[in-house]
């Protein structure tokens, strides 16, 4: 004898028998989930767009100043001579140094965070061309912002520089990527003499990692990072800014997916808590009874799920369309983490119900219904 | 021979073999911190197979704790219910639901049937808790209800049904597993007339064909028409209640004061439900048909 080998899908003619509640429980389950997987998607969206420069830059190693593996919210400075110091070192076969600095792009009332970069290889130019003297590159996403195209002027580090093109996919919501060219940069900062970090080519069948080793060991003052670990501590600037809000997100999302998954599990239970008992008079195992409000439970929250993926993935289209510098990204790691969720709140929400309808006495079937 | 006597005989032949329910000493007593009630005391009882009972009494006699406990539904407070031996009062908590599935068929007031599912789905659930599955319970649902006239409804929504098609629902479920003991609640309470004597007569004819055990608690007396033995439960006890008489010819049992015609012959009386029954009676014995022999009782 079996108890859960169903030939009468039960559980299912239940849930379909109050679709309006049904419904109602996978909308409320979908905007939790949503809340999670769309914050998720948004802060992986942005880590993007801020290691888009380090990973279309080309370089296989990316040195700076000693102690410093990152570019936003820093400032590196190396001499001149680290360069020549650098392709000194056996393995490279090339070395490139660029500068970089914080600031401000101003363009009549509007005006723009960006990350000034003086030489080096440009990311995607979507129009125009690189830029000359007294030139910058803009990313069309700020360039529309500031309602600017090519053959513009703009105002960046106090200097009135003319725009000469455009690139793609450097925009997000805390600032983007412009470019000048080197000696542009270096007239504009005073003219220092120091750069800011070496971009390192190395040569073919020459491990990064063993390369950033030899530089550190070799050059004095440096750290020499492979270029996905240098994106890896951009991102992790973002992992820093977002983990909290994060976190607090994903409780959010439990809290209320609980709430609703457990009302809707809780007021079925309730209905149905006769049907329960007759079954169990007709001789359904406990485990039986288990298994048909888990089973509507999980059906719920997994119509849920999806239809947040739905939701999340609408967003991804839609969002760079309204707001081109906010990029959304949906990992897959992500979507595990709320299918993580999804199966905690499944869990946490059917635990009352399940009480409820596993405790349901028999021998209530012969009382008069109410 | 006595009426009681006549009676006791007519019964013997039911229930002479081997009873399919003994119970034996059965209390339940309800607690409640200082409160202390005996819904059940001390009842000793034995049905045969095919018998069907009905027991009686008024509210708070008990009938439903009773048949609760015969049912597997709840546990006695004290005394044995053995059914086909086994004694379901001492029977492992896990093994009273496959027990109660492949034993005992429950028809309530209420019928009691799941709102969601079709008139088939409703039988066919309880062929699948007693492990039929596939076409086997598909195709059983199918033939029981088509056998109870339900051909044309056999896909409807429950809720579409009247109340006599959704008690006939709730028989082909409690006959679905082809039990030994079928528990009936009130079966007939919320039909009217027409559709109780349709239940009374389909409970009765499957209890007979397939020598059922059929227990039916209730306040319908029309329901005494179909029952061999009529217990009466007061104050958690049986109590003893006026013999009742088979009309030999259509088996409905009577007060020998309400019986429309009776006959002396050889030293017994017969009582009839009408004339005609006890013409029948005459003319298969090749009885002359003689006033002298009929004994019209004095109505009560």
């Amino acid at each position: 004898m079996t108890t859960l080998a169903w030939n009468v899908p039960v559980a299912r003619r239940q849930l379909l028998a109050r679709r309006g509640r049904a419904f109602g429980g996978v909308v409320g389950i979908a905007l939790a989930l949503l809340l999670v997987l769309a914050l998720k998607a948004i802060f992986a969206g942005l880590e993007t767009r801020m290691t888009a420069y380090i990973d279309g830059s080309g370089a296989d190693v990316v040195v700076a100043q000693q102690g410093i593996s990152s570019m936003h919210m820093t400032e590196s400075a190396l001499p001149q001579a680290a360069v020549s110091a650098i392709r000194r070192v056996p393995g490279v076969a090339s070395a490139m140094g660029i500068l970089y600095k914080s600031g401000y792009v101003e363009a009549g009332d509007e005006s723009g965070i960006v990350a000034v970069v003086g030489g080096g290889s440009l990311p995607n130019l979507v129009a125009g061309r690189r830029p000359g003297a007294g030139e910058i590159v803009l990313d069309r996403a700020l360039a529309e912002r500031l309602t600017v195209g090519v053959g513009d002027f703009v105002r960046v580090l106090g200097a009135r520089l003319r725009l000469s093109g455009e690139v793609e996919g450097t925009a997000a919501i805390n600032g983007s990527y412009s470019f000048v060219a080197y000696a542009t940069l270096e007239r504009l900062l005073g003219g220092r003499g120091v750069l800011s970090y070496v971009f390192v080519r190395t040569q073919d069948g020459v491990a990064a990692g063993a390369i950033a080793k030899r530089i550190e060991a070799r050059v004095p003052r440096v750290t020499a990072s492979t270029r996905a670990g240098f994106a890896a501590s951009e991102r992790s600037l973002v992992g820093q800014m977002s983990t909290n809000i994060v976190r607090g997100m994903i409780l959010v999302g439990f809290i209320i997916g609980v709430a609703v998954a457990g009302l809707v599990a809780y007021s079925a239970t309730l209905a149905q808590l006769r049907d329960y008992g007759v079954l169990r008079a007709l001789g359904l195992r406990a485990r039986g009874v288990m298994a048909i409000v888990l089973g509507q439970l999980a059906a719920i929250v997994g119509a849920g799920f999806l239809l947040a993926l739905a939701l999340v993935e609408l967003l991804a289209y839609l969002l760079p369309k309204l707001s081109p510098t906010l990029a959304v990204t949906v990992r897959s790691g992500d979507v595990f983490q709320a299918a993580l969720v999804a199966g905690a709140v499944t869990v946490a929400a059917g635990l009352v119900p399940l009480v409820r309808a596993v405790h349901v006495d028999p021998a209530s079937v012969f009382r008069r219904a109410s | 021979m006595t009426v009681q006597a006549s009676v006791e005989e007519k019964l013997s032949a039911t229930v002479a073999r081997e009873p399919l329910v003994v119970i034996r000493g059965l209390s339940k007593v309800f607690a409640d911190g200082e409160t202390r009630v005996a819904a059940v005391s001390d009842v000793d009882l034995e049905l045969g197979r095919g018998e069907i009972v009905l027991v009686i009494g008024p509210s708070g006699s008990g009938k439903t704790t009773l048949l609760s406990m015969l049912g597997g539904l709840l546990r006695p407070s004290a005394g044995e219910i053995r059914i086909a031996g086994v004694d379901i009062a001492s029977l492992d908590e896990a093994k009273l639901p496959p027990f109660r599935a492949e034993t005992f068929g429950f028809i309530f007031q209420d019928f009691n049937l799941i709102a969601a599912l079709s008139a088939r789905e409703n039988v066919e659930v309880a062929l699948n808790i007693a492990g039929h599955h596939g076409a086997v319970a598909h195709d059983r649902a199918r033939s029981l209800l088509e056998r109870l006239g339900l051909a044309e409804r056999i896909e409807f929504a429950v809720e579409k049904l009247s109340g006599g098609e959704k008690q006939r629902v709730a028989i082909a479920r409690a006959v679905a597993n082809e039990p030994a003991l079928i528990f009936a609640d009130e079966p007939t309470a919320n039909l009217d007339s027409h559709h109780g004597a349709e239940t009374m007569r389909l409970l009765r004819t499957l209890a007979k064909e397939e020598e059922t055990t059929t227990v039916i608690v209730s306040h319908d007396s029309r329901l005494r028409q179909i029952a061999d033995r009529v217990l009466w439960l007061e104050d958690g006890r049986f109590k003893t209640l006026a013999a009742l008489v088979r009309d030999p010819i259509c088996g409905m049992l009577l007060e020998p004061a309400q019986a429309k015609a009776s006959l002396e012959l050889g030293g017994e009386t017969y009582y009839f439900c009408a004339t005609g029954c006890r013409q029948q009676y005459e003319q298969e014995r090749g009885l002359p048909d003689s006033a002298m022999h009929v004994y019209y009782p004095r109505r009560v």
